[in-house]
């Protein structure tokens, strides 16, 4: 490349011409009073004006109200003191549109020296798209959510009605037993009690379960409070013992009996602890010729409690690791990949950290460890 | 020697309330806990009926009957489902089970479909008994009465019998007088009848 030639070197006012032209951004220079300078097409493609509406005017005409009428404070504070709010600095700001509808721009503005009364350039990139993407993916996991949420209420549905339904078996039966007894008249006084004690202890065994379900099944906009974990791990084994049935899978429990309370939303953790109970059940293939386990471990860890699910069965296949907790990232053939991607953001959003890692038993072990409910 | 029904269920309380409605109704029972504990038994022969709780921990209800079956064991099997459970049942009664029952369980039901169960086994035994019974006569047959038997069961006269194995007639007589007393049958159509029944003859 050779040198520039100084005689037909372009002008700094034809750099400044390009260099407002060339940008993406909006670019806008205003004066100390307010009054603009220069905009270039960006910004007013931005703005929705042409120049002729924005030369000579305040640049408070592209604020919303709030902001407008302070803008000239703001200039006259910096003036004064020499401490800006927002120069070096960059920040999210609203804009007014010329059709009045407010959008997010990322405004950063320089000073253009003049000593005494100094000029300022501000740079605006629009933020619509940006947070239209974010808003859209922020419905998306709520959809998501809700999805999941409702596989999770028809496993627990299951769950329960079996376990109503054992006590109610055995009720009816025992009833049918004591009419055809004493039909028969081959029965005793002490027979029809003993039958009278086991009808009322089976309906106390599912009142237990009923009342189990009412603390699972707290408001929908619960909040969180001091709550054992312990105490979520076996309100989950209830669901989670039927469905293990007929898998034949040993579940372990080493559930550390000092244990702190943890501060959560006992509805979200449980939901938590339920898939990853599920999927270490489902840990293993249909020709598991060993002993099925799975080991749940709570224990306190410094200012945190850690729950851990582990399974003896194959562990993760080779490449799986990197997306366990992505959306829609399932190795079973009818999962759909939403119980850890919703269990690791449940955990972030509690201030706490799903992982994956290496086992007590030899298949996988997830670790999850969520805040106590007051630390020091 | 008393016709037991035996009950697979992991639930004490359902256990004892069917014990106890099953006595209730004049029949005797045996309970156990898991298919594990059943397959140890040795000596199926007091079991008439099984009543057998399709979801059990270990091994299934399911599979503790194909186990069953694999083993000989030709008990009926009447399952006993949750509401959630009718593709299990459903799958019960394909792979041969008499039938199905859903919890909680009626007592009326119950207690027909034991004793159709019952009523099933035994006939079951009875024909496997007598199986054996015209199994044993046969054995008793020399190879020329055993001929015979072959000609008058095709519906030959002593002639042709005669005739097709060389002998006289006379001979013939004799041993068909012979098979007919070692077979504990008076007539020819009921020869055909019990050979029928233990399946060695098309009728």
């Amino acid at each position: 490349m050779n040198k520039p030639d100084g005689n037909t070197a372009p002008s700094s006012a034809s750099y400044l011409d390009a260099l407002l032209a060339a940008a993406v951004d909006g670019i806008i220079i205003i004066d100390s009073a307010g009054i603009v300078h220069r905009i270039n097409q960006a910004a007013l493609q931005m703005f929705g004006f042409t120049e002729q509406e924005i030369l000579g005017g305040n640049v408070s005409n592209l604020m919303p109200g709030l902001h407008a009428g302070k803008h000239d404070s703001y200039i006259r504070k910096y003036l004064e003191t020499g401490k800006a709010g927002v120069i070096g600095i960059g920040r999210e700001v609203e804009a007014l549109h010329k059709d009045q509808h407010l959008f997010p721009v990322y405004l950063s503005v320089g000073e253009i020296g003049h000593q005494d009364s100094p000029h300022f350039v501000g740079i605006l990139r629009d933020l619509s798209a940006q947070q239209a993407v974010e808003e859209e993916m922020r419905v998306v996991e709520e959809q998501l959510t809700h999805a999941a949420r409702l596989v999770t209420l028809g496993e627990m549905a299951a769950g329960i009605a079996h376990e109503i339904n054992q006590p109610l078996t055995a009720i009816a039966s025992f009833a049918d037993a004591g009419s055809r007894l004493v039909k028969t008249g081959a029965t005793s006084e002490e027979d029809l009690t003993d039958i009278c004690h086991q009808i009322s202890g089976q309906a106390h065994r599912a009142a237990e379960v009923v009342k189990r379900l009412r603390e699972m099944v707290q408001p929908a906009n619960s909040q969180r409070l001091p709550k054992n974990l312990n105490e979520l791990v076996k309100s989950i084994l209830l669901i989670a013992d039927y469905n293990n049935k007929s898998r034949g899978v040993k579940i372990h429990l080493e559930l550390d009996k000092e244990l702190p309370e943890a501060f959560v939303d006992p509805v979200q953790v449980q939901q938590i602890i339920l898939n990853l109970v599920n999927n270490a059940m489902e840990a293993f293939p249909d020709n598991w010729d060993q002993l099925k386990q799975v080991l749940i471990r709570t224990e306190q860890d410094g200012a945190n409690i850690v729950l851990t699910v582990s399974d003896n069965g194959p562990g993760l296949a080779e490449g799986a690791e990197s997306h366990l907790f992505e959306p829609f990232f399932t190795t079973k053939p009818n999962g759909i990949g939403l119980g850890l991607s919703i269990s690791h953001s449940i955990a972030q959003r509690h201030g706490g950290r799903l992982s994956h890692r290496a086992g007590q038993l030899e298949g996988c072990c997830f670790r999850l460890t969520l805040p106590m409910t007051s630390v020091g | 020697m008393q016709e037991q029904v035996w009950i697979v269920d992991d639930d004490q309380a359902v256990r004892n309330s069917l014990r106890m409605l099953l006595k209730s109704s004049g029949f005797t029972t045996r309970e156990f806990d898991s298919a594990d504990s059943l397959l140890e038994e040795q000596d199926f022969s007091p079991c008439y009926c099984l009543l057998l709780d399709i979801r059990l921990p270990g091994i299934s209800g399911l599979e503790l009957h194909q186990q069953l079956e694999a083993r000989g064991v030709q008990t009926p099997a009447i399952f006993i489902t949750g509401h959630g459970d009718i593709p299990m049942a459903v799958q019960a009664m394909q792979q041969g089970a008499v039938d199905f029952l859903t919890k909680p369980l009626h007592d009326a039901e119950l207690i027909d479909k034991v004793q159709a169960a019952i009523a099933l086994a035994r006939e079951q035994r009875d024909k496997r008994q007598q199986e054996t019974a015209v199994h044993e006569s046969l054995a008793t047959l020399t190879d020329r009465e055993r001929e015979v038997m072959a000609g008058i069961v095709r519906g030959l006269s002593n002639k042709q019998i005669a005739a097709e194995l060389s002998i006289s007639p006379r001979t013939v007589e004799v041993h068909r007088a012979h098979t007919m007393e070692k077979m504990n049958v008076n007539s020819v159509a009921n020869l055909v009848r019990l050979l029928g029944e233990a399946g060695l003859i098309d009728e």
